[in-house]
């Protein structure tokens, strides 16, 4: 790695940092985890508790995370947008990556990109940027009308139907093999 | 030429791997459109691709269009993969050669176009 994407991966470790405690990723019970227990069984949370907060600072969070995560991952930083969706494209044909990530082959993971495509276009359109006129996790929506405010937001159908869908597939969770990738991405790109 | 459900081979030539690779890049980014394969002029073992995506639009900009080197690594392949993102506006604007390609790369009639497989 380049000095550029080792300043890109450890920002990326700090915003992952920040998403697992807002996230409540470090609080569970039975392996759910406190942020998914109260929100689906609707329970309410002190005002000091961090999983209490909305939804939309823990997924600004991952999506700050995985765009960073794909910004170290690649050698050039073109002045366009690259996000998560690049880096899960390269994943599949890049045969390092695959023990790191708890894989036991090549087809192993490219079977997990495939699963795992509509979390990461759902996590890259949490960006402002690349929300057009719908929900995003910063700022309020649509724009020139802004009313709604991603605090006031559950993201349920934008982003957690298609995490939830994921999980099911039998692959392995898609917060798992990315927590992998912030742990191990130093090891497996160039 | 390969499909997509095939595994890449070493006897893959670049119009091959080019082929798979684009497919394989459809199959997984919803808002890739198409994929422009531009041969000419590129070293032996580099395949060169435009991907028209649309998650980049921002009217009214164009430009400039930077290659990145995808780094394959699979057993038996030594292609080295440059991927260029276009907005479908900039993709308008190559073909009108009003944006610039990147230093080498050459639209001609050897460039091929590989698109979403209709079920």
């Amino acid at each position: 790695m380049n000095a550029r994407q080792q300043a890109f991966l450890r920002q990326a470790l700090s915003d992952w940092d920040m998403y697992s405690n807002l996230a409540g990723r470090r609080a569970s019970i039975g392996g759910k985890t406190l942020a998914w227990l109260r929100r689906t069984l609707r329970l309410p949370a002190g005002p000091r508790d961090w999983q209490a907060k909305p939804v939309c600072h823990s997924l600004h969070y991952l999506q700050m995370a995985t765009e960073k995560l794909a910004k170290a991952y690649f050698t050039t930083l073109p002045k366009k947008h690259l996000g998560l969706m690049k880096l899960l494209t390269a994943l599949s044909t890049n045969a390092k990556a695959v023990r790191h990530l708890g894989f036991a082959s090549l087809a192993d993971l490219d079977a997990w990109v495939t699963s795992a495509a509509a979390v990461g276009d759902a996590v890259e359109k949490l960006a402002p940027a690349l929300a057009g006129a719908g929900p995003n996790a910063e700022y309020p929506w649509p724009p020139g009308a802004e009313l709604t405010a991603p605090v006031d937001h559950p993201f349920q159908v934008e982003f957690f139907t298609k995490l939830t869908a994921q999980a099911a597939s039998g692959q392995p969770p898609f917060l798992e093999v990315v927590e992998r990738m912030t742990a191990t991405l130093g090891s497996w790109c160039q | 030429m390969p499909e997509l459900t095939q595994r890449a081979s070493p006897r893959m030539n670049c119009d091959d791997f080019a082929h798979w690779i684009a497919q394989k890049h459809l199959a997984i980014d919803p808002a890739i459109r198409e994929i422009h394969y531009l041969p000419t002029n590129a070293a032996a073992r580099e395949v060169r691709l435009l991907e028209v995506n649309t998650r980049l639009a921002v009217p009214g900009t164009l430009g400039p269009v930077e290659p990145v080197d995808f780094m394959p690594d699979i057993d038996g392949l030594d292609f080295t993969l440059l991927v260029a993102d276009v907005t479908p506006e900039e993709w308008e604007a190559i073909r009108r050669r009003e944006l610039p390609l990147p230093d080498g790369w050459v639209l001609d009639e050897h460039a091929q176009t590989f698109g979403r497989q209709r079920p």
